[in-house]
């Protein structure tokens, strides 16, 4: 682990490449992990999120580069370093023969919880995911959203360090869904742990995560907070007036008229490019024109836009 | 070597097969067909066709040498005496049947049970989508290998040894009213089931579980796997055509062979057998 200020680097990722045949799966990947913290790797299918988690738990070894991971080497030291992490991989992965109860025993048990405290832990970490009433059920009886509990409750039983979770919403209602980012934040902000979240859903990364690391074809495009990241989007921002439907056309004509591009729908005011000092001076036009604004709502660039622009700046012809 | 860590998977393996009707039933089915459907037909329905049939000289010989070498030349009636007695035709079809006949027969089980469950070990678990799982455990890589290999070698011992004894109940009774007493088990099944047996399931599941990381389906895995059947059926064939018959001698060199190959190719597995090559087939 890396020391930096006040912030722990708990992985580190240098030029690290992986293939598969003619597939290279990573390419030149740096990054680094801060502790504490919940970080997104955010991609499409095939962007290379799954190969990297699969890098950084020792499971692959990399073609090129060097792989850190709470100050161990994945491969050398891959036993040491999975008693320490949590991972939940892109599907459950549990045995459907065995109940609920047995397929975290032998987790329990392989991470080196003893025996006598396994009970304990395991009605722990069911009742901190809802589960508590399927304990005993066999795997194969349970719906899709609750084999993802039960697979995130093994990668959580032994309150490991740092966790990995591939997808790990998927499957899952809403209301299962919001559980699982609440966890995540609270594993990281609350207990100081540190979770690396691979997902291609912007608004968890947006409701979730510290820091980003966009990846694509295998390679990292951008790397930060998601606000650093919409800053690096040259899209500027814009905002959104509501002003009522019989109130739209003379809107339109105000906010023509101040130069500005705007766009309608169902009595609102879109406009783009303003910069949020021009906003009063617009609003108070649109008043002085008897135009009656209901709502003013800042309209910048989502991380939406950031991802959208930062893939389409990499791969343009 | 955590050998803690190699018990915790083996018996949820165990516990897997044991629940599983598609992989128990099949392991049962076998050995009941095999050892006790089988030699009770053979049995039953051929020793009266025996008696009327005239003994093909070679397999005169067969018994003869049956009677030399495993009864030690005495067949006792009854309680006693120890006088030697001439085999009736029914009796030597029958002693030939539970002697001769199934003992490769008997060498299926353990191969069949061993290749069967290590076909399922990395294949399977690919198919199920729970590798990756167990390749997140905190075990090396040795420690994962052992443990598939003990999952599907104790299996295949405690099948083939239970069927040895059912078998042997079912042999002295099926051969009580020609000889009047137990004969089983004779010297050359014992080393059948104590010897040979755990090194062949030990070579069947050295191969498999090497070809199970291999090949990406159960499906595949499963054809290869039968492949290792050939040389059983190559010994089915001698004992019938009386080219090469069983005894103590040929089954001891034959078990140390067996177990020199099951060494040489678990050797070869440790050394091949790596989570990056599993994990790259995820």
């Amino acid at each position: 682990m890396v020391e930096d200020g006040d912030t722990l680097t708990v992985v580190t990722v240098s030029g690290v490449s992986r293939r598969f045949g003619p597939v290279e799966a990573l390419r030149d990947v740096t990054l680094e992990v801060p502790s504490g913290q919940v970080t997104g790797l955010l991609g499409h299918n095939g962007a290379g999120k799954t190969t990297l988690v699969r890098v950084l738990t020792g499971l692959l070894r990399p073609d090129r580069g060097s792989v850190s991971v709470l100050g161990l080497d994945p491969v050398a030291d891959g036993r040491e370093l999975r008693h320490r992490v949590g991972v939940l991989g892109e599907t459950p992965g549990l045995d459907e023969l065995l109940s609920v109860r047995e397929n975290l025993e032998v987790a329990a048990l392989l991470v080196g919880i003893p025996r006598s405290d396994v009970g304990r832990r395991i009605e722990d970490v069911l009742e901190q995911l809802g589960m508590a009433e399927h304990t005993d059920r066999r795997i194969r009886g349970l719906s899709a959203g609750l084999r993802q509990r039960v697979a995130l409750a093994r990668a959580i039983i032994h309150d490991p360090e740092l966790l990995f979770l591939d997808e790990p919403a998927t499957n899952m209602d809403p209301v299962a869904s919001l559980g699982v980012r609440t966890l995540m934040r609270r594993w990281a902000h609350e207990l100081g742990r540190t979770v690396v979240v691979c997902t291609h859903d912007l608004r968890e990364v947006a409701q979730t995560c510290d820091r980003v690391a966009i990846l694509e074809h295998g390679r990292v495009l951008a790397m930060g907070s998601p606000n650093e990241l919409v800053l690096q989007v040259a899209v500027r921002p814009g905002v959104r007036i509501a002003v009522g439907a019989g109130a739209i056309d003379a809107a339109r004509d105000v906010v023509t008229a101040s130069g500005h591009e705007c766009t309608t729908l169902d009595g609102t005011v879109t406009v783009e490019d303003v910069e949020p000092d021009e906003v009063p001076a617009l609003v108070a036009r649109l008043v002085g024109a008897r135009v009656p604004v209901r709502a003013v709502i800042p309209s910048g660039p989502t991380l939406e836009d950031a991802y959208v622009a930062l893939h389409a700046r990499e791969f343009a012809p | 070597m955590n050998w803690s860590s190699i018990a915790i998977l083996v018996r949820k393996d165990v516990l897997k097969v044991i629940r599983n009707p598609g992989v128990r039933i099949p392991l049962l089915a076998a050995p009941a067909v095999i050892l006790i459907a089988l030699p009770a037909l053979l049995v039953l329905g051929g020793a009266g066709l025996a008696a009327s049939t005239p003994i093909p000289l070679d397999a005169q010989t067969v018994f003869e040498g049956l009677r030399e070498n495993t009864l030690g030349g005495t067949v006792t009636t009854g309680g006693g005496g120890g006088a030697a007695v001439r085999l009736s035709g029914e009796a030597r079809w029958t002693l030939y049947v539970l002697e001769f006949f199934l003992a490769p027969l008997y060498l299926l089980i353990p191969l069949i049970v061993a290749t069967v469950i290590a076909a399922d070990s990395f294949a399977g678990e690919r198919e199920r989508r729970t590798l990756e799982t167990l390749l997140q455990t905190p075990t090396t890589d040795s420690e994962l290998l052992v443990a598939k290999i003990v999952s599907a070698w104790l299996p295949a011992l405690v099948v083939s040894l239970g069927g040895f004894v059912a078998y042997g109940v079912l042999a002295n009774l099926l051969a009580w009213p020609y000889l009047g007493t137990w004969f089983f088990p004779t010297p050359m099944w014992l080393v059948l089931a104590l010897w040979v047996s755990p090194a062949l399931a030990a070579v069947g599941l050295g191969l498999m579980v090497y070809v199970s990381s291999r090949v990406n389906s159960l499906q595949a895995a499963h054809q290869l796997g039968s492949l290792v059947v050939l040389p059983i059926v190559v010994l089915v064939i001698a004992q019938v055509t009386g080219a090469a018959l069983l005894d103590v001698g040929l089954v001891v060199a034959m078990g140390s062979v067996l177990w020199l190959l099951a060494a040489l190719l678990l050797a070869v597995a440790t050394r091949v057998f790596t989570r990056d090559q599993l994990a790259a087939k995820l």
